[in-house]
């Protein structure tokens, strides 16, 4: 009983700890306020706009402010703001997804070879360490190949290239938590494996595995609207911001607001979430929290 | 020095064994007929049994695939590496003609992004907090969150669209002079070395910073060298080592950023024919350029891993 409770005393100092050193810091708190601001406008995106992303199409190519379209229209007279809130929503839930999901299957791989060790930990991390040889983008590419062009298939690619930067980070902070003195007391006790792994090793693992999947999120949407900027991801009429960054192009003389709004969407977007993995990173490394 | 060489040279040759195996099996999984794409058909009804088989012959579609793949590494071994469906010409011919545009404008975006980006990591260091040392930072995080796509297409909205000052698209030729090679050269550099700007400006600005505060530093600054001599005899040296791991590191990055990037200013090089081979489904295309773009990758991360060692006398490999 005692152990447990000193042991919820210690993680809510840390979560605490955490957030005072993530307050203070102004690019966190710039961050976040944009980021939340962007997750209200997804969620709430049916009440904020009365137009429908795809099926509604009025006066095509209308500027920016122009009445009844704030942002303009698109070259089929699509509400361009509509498709902006919409696309906000494609971009935050699938990078999202393909970050839990990656860290997730990484983590997993990690915890199994950094535990077990000897040819569980050798045959993992060569896959790993083969993995790591092709450059990140061309393999998702190849990947896009083979499984041919849409959003969903450019997630599955992104979630096979992604799970081995995890497993890496995972395998080598099991590796130290591994000697402990706590998880040689547990295996002394009796513990078994899983409870080990599960209950002791991965709960202290957790924090670099959560920055590294904090800082990657904007990375993975940056990446998706890549390769549906390329025609491999999601494709029209989704309003993914890549598809319809690539739509827009086509129109840049004369409509220049198509090909301006959804970069200025992505950026708002990846930077807030850079600037809270990268305050997350520091709050967390205790070098960097000293000074 | 030599041994450790020899070593990571010889450590390429399984790597790339089990790579060309991967490749050749991850393209020959690809959904879509190249028989068909060849043919300009979408279904194979609607050609006669005898084309169809004539081409899977010629494409050596017909063996099993471990025979098509001996095929395929037997030809690597001696430097062929097929024949692109499309085009209908060895694949090794094809990217040759198309690599040197790919190199020209990597090699340019890597040199205009140093250039600018360790001057301003720097220079923020020394001041930092100041004025100049907060844009530059502002700069630095902007950077990495811009799509490099967007920023693309930016550059040719204003330097080409509205100030007509520097082509749209397109490479120049020496034959039109040195200022048409530039002048196609920079908007496509910018493009693509705009990431790796912003993170070597970051890692200069930090890396500086940590060394600046060494104890070796307050002695070279206490026994009186001139603040510039130690910037240059003492800092800059050991601060500059996690630079080049990051610009190693970025480089896998970088070749991505070709592929984008090359598309967008239809710049004629090896970045842009992997989205055609990818889209026209032509295998040994797919195929060679994977393997090239990876060669490239482990034959830069052994140069930069060589490069510590020759940097860091510390860092010698047992």
């Amino acid at each position: 009983m005692s152990v447990h409770t000193a042991k919820i005393k210690k993680s809510e100092g840390m979560f605490r700890l955490i957030m005072r050193e993530m307050m203070g810091n102004k690019a966190a708190v710039l961050g976040s306020v944009l980021l939340l601001g962007l997750i209200l406008a997804a969620a709430f995106a049916p009440y904020l706009t009365p137009y429908d992303p795809i099926m509604d199409m009025y006066r095509p190519l209308q500027k920016v402010g122009s009445p009844g379209h704030l942002l303009g229209t698109d070259d089929y007279g699509r509400d361009l703001l509509t498709r902006m809130l919409y696309g906000t929503r494609i971009s935050l839930l699938a990078g999202l997804f393909v970050v839990s999901i990656s860290a997730t299957i990484g983590t997993a791989v990690g915890l199994a070879a950094g535990y077990f060790g000897g040819w569980i930990d050798n045959l993992l991390m060569r896959i790993v360490d083969l993995l790591l040889g092709f450059p990140f983008f061309i393999l998702a590419l190849v990947l896009m190949a083979l499984l041919g062009p849409s959003l969903s298939n450019a997630m599955l690619a992104l979630v096979l290239v992604s799970w081995i930067s995890y497993a890496r980070v995972a395998r080598s902070k099991v590796l130290s938590v591994r000697e402990e003195n706590y998880v040689e007391a547990i295996r002394a006790l009796g513990g078994s494996n899983t409870r080990i792994m599960f209950r002791h090793i991965l709960p202290n693992c957790l924090a670099p595995i959560v920055v590294q999947a904090t800082l990657n999120v904007g990375g993975t949407i940056l990446t998706l609207a890549g390769l549906s900027f390329l025609g491999m991801g999601a494709q029209p009429p989704t309003p993914e911001w890549g598809a319809i960054l690539s739509e827009g192009k086509q129109f840049m003389r004369r409509a220049v607001h198509l090909t301006v709004v959804p970069g200025v969407a992505i950026v708002a977007v990846v930077m807030s979430l850079n600037l809270i993995g990268d305050a997350l990173r520091d709050a967390l490394d205790p070098k960097v929290r000293k000074r | 020095m030599l041994q450790y060489f020899t070593r990571r040279v010889l450590y390429l040759i399984p790597v790339l064994f089990v790579m060309s195996i991967l490749i050749f099996s991850m393209v020959h999984l690809a959904p879509g007929d190249p028989v068909l794409v060849l043919l300009n058909s979408s279904e194979r009804a609607a050609v006669s049994p005898e084309m169809i088989e004539a081409v899977t012959k010629e494409l050596g579609l017909d063996k099993p695939l471990y025979q098509q793949y001996l095929v395929f590494l037997g030809g690597l071994l001696r430097g062929d590496l097929g024949t692109s469906y499309q085009l209908r010409k060895p694949v090794l011919e094809v990217v040759s003609d198309r690599i040197w545009p790919t190199i020209q404008l990597a090699l340019s975006s890597i040199v205009v992004s140093l250039l600018l980006s360790i001057p301003l990591g720097i220079i923020s260091a020394m001041r930092r907090g100041s004025l100049i040392d907060n844009v530059t930072m502002a700069f630095a995080v902007t950077g990495v969150s811009t799509p490099n796509f967007w920023f693309g297409l930016i550059l040719i909205l204003l330097f080409a669209v509205k100030l007509g000052w520097l082509p749209s698209f397109g490479i120049g030729y020496m034959k039109d002079g040195i200022g048409s090679v530039l002048a196609h050269l920079l908007l496509p550099s910018l493009t693509l070395g705009l990431s790796l700007m912003a993170i070597v400006t970051r890692m200069t600005r930090s890396s500086l910073l940590e060394v600046l505060g060494m104890d070796y530093v307050q002695t070279a600054r206490a026994k009186g060298l001139a603040e510039s001599v130690v910037l240059r005899r003492h800092a800059l040296r050991s601060a500059i080592i996690p630079v080049i791991t990051v610009v190693g590191l970025q480089f896998g990055a970088l070749l991505g950023g070709s592929v984008i990037t090359e598309t967008i200013f239809a710049w004629p090089g090896i970045g842009r024919l992997m989205i055609t081979a990818i889209q026209r489904r032509d295998f040994p295309l797919v195929q060679g350029l994977t393997l090239i773009f990876t060669f490239s990758f482990l034959l830069i991360n052994l140069i930069v891993d060589l490069t510590y060692s020759f940097c860091d006398p510390r860092i010698r490999y047992d």
